[in-house]
């Protein structure tokens, strides 16, 4: 029983950190219409970047955050119309070549990493690092119970933003329907870029914390590329309540997989239930993808 | 025998009913049209036909057999062809291979081996007949936009249909140009005067031109229907459709 | 059937004269050479196999590495437990890769766009993390075929299972109402199947023979190299590289594959020479695609028409009278 609770605890706070990544990831699909595989490069981007900056500075990982997510979104906004101009190009399939082009933004991010940092893991140590805190009776790292409450806070104030602003409800509007956004003086070109920005910053964030529950190394991006696509694809394509389904089955899935089963199990039982729920709930298991 | 038939036709998009019980009889080698304003659900009617939709209830026969719960490919072979409304072309493709395409499948999958057409012949003649010769072997996506329209009718054609179907074929032209097509497809009928047309319109001139027998959609339900003059005459009609717009 | 007067065409003795130069190479050129042009054959089929899904019918796909590594195990499997010959092995490992495209083809090719690249590159991982579970794959350790060391033997293997799909392409996808057809499924799926296209059937066709041939070369690589893993025939490099290939040469042409798979194979290969294993053959393949997809959308292939149209622009300007503009 204390096994089961702790891996449904620790399942459901993982869970809370892919959340954040997941609003940002299906809220870009939904605007810009491209399936973005370098997503685990910007978490892997903003872990390191978080590595050196802690390293050279002295300054916690957690401090560095708001201005790494800063960054990586001024990243984002300057990056954003190279990626306008694949989709713009006249091309008989345009949003394939932008898929392509972002896998090879992958590749070549992951490369790079590689080639400048090596194939050595690395330990991002915060303050929370190492402390433990009681959860009901359980007892789980006070990292993970911290990442998991920040991200919550940020995924609902990125709720507020898009539900309750006007900027938030005009990328809405966009993401829902691009021509009508259009007819009604919305511009897609500004709001694009805004939302690639959010996009960015939001998970580069989340990699300060997946790289200080976990660890930090050049070839961890494609696993959470891995994660990104399943719970936008299990919660349904721009779905902000079935991202946050999504997420929390995601972390509950892996947890209890590589408990009961096996590390080894993890990866292909996550990639067998993403196939299935593609082939057989495109629009996402609570039905409300586009 | 009627060569189309649609009984108690229903359809639904969720809880919303776009067709609603609609019947219509189309006699062998007519020109019947179909009009009603955008949104009325003409469409819908075109896409439960050709099988791309399956209806909630009703029945669709094509001389007697039944079209419902085929696919679209089977719908095709069996002899319907149709045009959309929003183009859509093999854009990459020349518009030899888009009419090429179109005769594929021309033995209508009756069990017979391929027609003794003369394919190539035929691919000739539908080009003279839609003026599209000269641009032969350019890709369909760099025509001008009448010529388009035009290809679709050609390729749709090509397949050697009983019931061509042709979907606002007017849209985005102006009056000169429709005046144009409606010769053109008076023209079609003159030459292939076995096929029946089913046209949806909104504009009134081309189904004035063309149309001998009129279907007046509203809501998704047919509100009238009748020799043009009488259609036109219709206080319902009027009021649901034609009032909305100039009349003249 | 071939006539005398399509054989004298000079792009029909072209051919022919090339296929000779190619058999003769194994007494020509040195064995180090024979063997980078055995990878160039190995790589011109597979780009090949995947440019029948990905460019004659527009289904990008990012797991077409599970047919090469499926092709490569069972090819493996068959000789080592069941002791078949070679080419016994390799003929059944195709028609296994062919039955099970077909079946996880069914459902896959439901999806379209980005969903069936995101499904079809979860399939592939899906298939790697399994083969590492496997007993019978020898999980991480890999599996070990019988050697073989003849380098002749394999180069005119590879030769020809390229010049097979090479063939197959030519015939069935550039000058056949079966290419136009999946070029229609490409251009316009639904347009397609209201012209009497069974495109379910079409696209599952396609599908099933790219992945049999995918396989095939996958299990003649297997052979080759004698010692497969899952990294090594399942890892994510092997699409990665066929799309790239494709991507490079110019995307559903006959020819844009061939040239892409020549230019970045021998890159590969000098790169290794120069730098040893290195990841920054990763930057360059990713920076690859990108300067493509930004620059020349059309690939290689498209280079002398970018480059005639934009010279010819400039020779224009320079000789053509200056424009009067009116306001």
């Amino acid at each position: 029983m204390g096994l089961f609770m702790q891996t449904l605890i620790n399942g459901i706070l993982i869970g809370g950190i892919f959340i954040t990544i997941a609003v940002g990831f299906s809220i870009s699909y939904g605007v810009m219409h491209i399936v973005d595989f370098a997503v685990g490069e910007w978490i892997m981007l903003g872990a390191f970047t978080a590595f050196w900056l802690n390293m050279y500075t002295n300054v916690d990982p957690l401090l560095l955050i708001p201005f790494i997510a800063l960054f990586f979104a001024l990243i984002g906004y300057l990056f954003q119309p190279v990626i306008q101009k694949v989709v713009n190009i006249k091309h008989r399939s345009a949003a394939m070549m932008a898929l392509a082009f972002t896998f090879g933004l992958s590749t070549l991010i992951r490369g790079s990493a590689l080639t400048l940092w090596g194939f050595n893991n690395r330990n991002l140590i915060t303050v929370l690092s190492e402390k433990n805190v009681d959860l009901f009776g359980i007892t789980v790292p006070a990292i993970r119970a911290g990442a998991t409450v920040f991200s919550i806070l940020v995924t609902a104030a990125f709720a507020y933003f898009l539900y309750r602003t006007k900027t938030g409800i005009t990328i809405r509007a966009a993401a829902e329907n691009k021509t009508v956004a259009g007819l009604m003086g919305i511009d897609g070109h500004r709001i694009s870029r805004l939302v690639y920005s959010i996009y960015v910053g939001l998970t580069a964030m989340s990699g300060v914390f997946i790289g200080s529950i976990f660890s930090v190394f050049p070839d961890m991006g494609l696993r959470y590329t891995a994660f990104a696509f399943f719970v936008v694809v299990a919660g349904g394509m721009g779905s902000f309540s079935g991202a946050i389904v999504a997420g929390l089955m995601l972390g509950l899935i892996s947890s209890f997989v590589s408990v009961y089963m096996g590390g080894a199990y993890v990866f292909l039982i996550l990639f067998f239930i993403l196939y299935l729920i593609l082939v057989f709930f495109p629009k996402g298991i609570l039905g409300k993808g586009w | 025998m009627e060569l189309l038939e649609i009984k108690n036709l229903q359809h639904m998009f969720g809880g919303l009913k776009a067709i609603s019980d609609l019947n219509i009889k189309v006699k062998p080698r007519m020109i019947y049209g179909v009009i009603g304003a955008n949104g009325a659900g003409k469409t819908t009617l075109f896409n439960l036909i050709t099988g791309i939709y399956r209806p909630t209830v009703g029945q669709i026969l094509l001389e007697g057999k039944s079209l419902v719960g085929k696919q679209s490919y089977e719908i095709s072979r069996l002899g319907v062809a149709r045009t959309f409304q929003n183009l859509r072309l093999f854009n990459d493709l020349t518009v030899i291979e888009n009419i090429h395409i179109g005769q594929i499948y021309t033995n209508r999958g009756r069990g017979k081996n391929r027609t003794t057409k003369d394919l190539p012949g035929e691919i000739r003649r539908l080009l003279e007949l839609f003026g599209l010769d000269e641009r032969a072997t350019e890709k369909a996506g760099n025509l001008p936009y009448g010529m388009q329209r035009k290809l679709e009718i050609a390729r749709a054609l090509a397949t050697d249909p009983k019931l061509l179907l042709l979907d606002e074929p007017a849209a985005g032209m102006n009056p000169k140009e429709v005046m144009g097509l409606v010769d053109l497809i008076k023209e079609v009928k003159n030459q292939y005067p076995d096929i029946t047309i089913v046209l949806i319109e909104h504009q009134m001139k081309l189904v004035e031109g063309l149309c001998e027998y009129v279907s007046v959609m509203n809501f998704g339900q047919i509100i009238a229907n009748g020799i043009v003059r009488e259609v036109q005459s219709n206080p319902i009609v009027i009021k649901a459709y034609l009032g909305e717009t100039e009349v003249g | 059937m071939l006539k005398m007067k399509q054989l004298t065409q000079p792009r029909v003795i072209i051919f022919i004269l090339s296929l000779i130069v190619l058999c003769t190479l194994p007494w020509v050129v040195s064995s180090f050479i024979l063997r980078i042009a055995t990878g160039i054959m190995m790589w011109i089929g597979l780009a090949l196999s995947w440019n029948m899904l990905g460019g004659y019918m527009g289904y990008i796909s990012f797991g077409h590495g599970a047919s090469f590594g499926v092709g490569a195990y069972i090819t493996g499997l068959l000789m080592m437990l069941l002791h078949l010959p070679f080419f016994v092995a390799l003929i059944i490992s195709g028609v296994i890769t062919y039955i099970f495209a077909m079946i996880v083809g069914y459902p896959t090719l439901r999806l379209s766009g980005s969903y069936f690249a995101i499904g079809t590159w979860a399939f592939a991982e899906m298939m790697r993390q399994l083969v590492l579970v496997l007993d019978t794959t020898g999980g991480p350790e890999g599996l070990r075929l019988p050697p073989m060391l003849n380098d002749n033997f394999f180069y005119f293997v590879m030769f020809g299972l390229a010049l097979l799909v090479f063939l197959t392409a030519y015939f069935f996808f550039e000058n056949s109402d079966f290419g136009l057809k999946v070029k229609a499924v490409r251009e316009e799926e639904v347009a397609a199947r209201t012209l009497g296209l069974n495109t379910t059937w079409i696209k599952n066709q396609v599908f099933a023979l790219s992945s049999m041939f995918a396989g095939i070369i996958g299990g003649a690589f297997a052979y080759w190299i004698t010692y497969i893993h899952p990294d090594s025939v399942l890892g994510p490099l092997i699409a990665d590289q066929m799309v790239i290939m494709v991507l490079l040469g110019g995307i559903g042409t006959l020819f844009g594959p061939v040239i892409g798979a020549i230019v970045l194979y021998v890159g590969n290969q000098y790169m290794l020479a120069a730098w040893g294993q290195s990841s920054a053959y990763l930057i360059i393949l990713g920076l690859a695609i990108c300067l493509v997809i930004l620059f020349l959308p059309e690939g290689l292939l498209s280079l002398p028409r970018v480059f005639k149209s934009t010279t010819k622009g400039a020779f224009a300007r320079l000789f053509s009278p200056p424009r009067k503009t009116r306001i």
